[in-house]
């Protein structure tokens, strides 16, 4: 992990490179919310990024080729607002990398996110495999982040971003900073 | 006397309780996808009584609640679907608590309602206080 106050290079960013079980994802998630409350100062974003974080890396868990996954989440600050940026990366089969690609492209493009939620939430209450299909709809619509994808070969990264107003406190990256 | 069973492993506490002809709920913790069966059985223990005791209303207490990731979510969608394809005269209100300076659970909550308007009523709380 490296984080840095410096004027030009004002990020924090961590790495994982793991087999995540959901215990782990978990851990992730409550790491996760801690560090970022602690960097932004605003309980209410930290937790809509370890929600995002947990979501994205639950799938993983659960469709990952090779059991293995990579999580970065970094932060970059521009101006007078931060930069959130979370991506997953993993192998997977190509059945499920064309699932995926659908379920993506519903969520990526969505007008509405709010009203692809309610959509979402009907289809779950039917399904029956143990699924819910709703974990990269609700990281719209309850995280108010941007969703962006790519598939390289087997290899599935999916990319989430949000934009946040730091408020003012002791942190490390506080705007307040010389 | 409800049968209904209690939920106290990986990091989530689920309690039932029946009191003055009130069901609860009260949930603590976070709920991930080592909890969604646990959390499934418990809800459908939920439904069969409320329909036996025909009560008008069932109590969720979130306020205790840290996270609830979508697979344990998509339970409470289930359940609500369940209530919604009851006839009328036997459908019941779920009441959720919330956590005032959790702004995550009005979010979530609101979700659901937009779900089941006609079903769901969300009350915002003040933090329990600690023991």
């Amino acid at each position: 992990m490296k984080s840095s106050t410096d004027e030009n290079d004002d990020d924090a960013l961590f790495e994982l490179r793991f087999a995540p079980s959901v215990a782990l994802v978990s851990i992730v998630r409550k790491f996760v919310s801690e560090f970022y409350d602690e960097l932004l100062g605003d309980s209410d974003a930290s937790h809509k990024l370890a929600m995002a974080t947990h979501e994205m890396l639950e799938n993983a868990v659960h469709y990952s080729a090779d059991r293995r996954s990579e999580l970065v989440v970094s932060l970059h600050r521009k101006n007078r607002e931060y930069i959130v940026t979370i991506t997953t990366k993993n192998r997977a089969t190509g059945d499920r990398l064309v699932k995926v690609r659908h379920a993506l492209d519903e969520v990526v493009n969505a007008e509405d996110p709010a009203a692809l939620y309610n959509q979402l939430m009907r289809r779950a209450a039917k399904r029956t495999d143990g699924g819910s299909g709703l974990g990269l709809g609700r990281i719209r619509a309850e995280g108010d982040l941007s969703l962006s994808y790519s598939i390289e070969g087997d290899t599935l990264v999916i990319t989430a971003q949000g934009r946040f107003q730091p408020r003012p406190r002791n942190s490390m990256l506080s705007v307040d900073s010389p | 006397m409800i049968d209904i069973p209690t939920i106290d492993a990986n990091d989530l506490r689920a309690t039932p309780s029946f009191v003055d002809g009130q069901l609860s709920l009260q949930f603590a913790g976070s709920a991930d996808s080592r909890s969604q069966s646990a959390i499934e059985a418990m809800l459908q223990r939920t439904h069969a009584e409320a329909l036996r005791l025909q009560l008008p209303e069932v109590a969720v207490d979130f306020r205790d609640c840290d996270f609830v990731n979508s697979s344990c979510f998509k339970a409470f969608v289930v359940w609500l679907e369940q209530i919604q394809e009851l006839e009328a005269s036997k459908q019941y209100r779920l009441r959720f608590y919330s956590d005032e300076t959790k702004a995550w659970q009005r979010r979530s909550l609101q979700a659901l309602s937009c779900f089941a308007i006609e079903l769901v009523h969300i009350e915002t709380k003040p933090p329990r206080a600690r023991a």
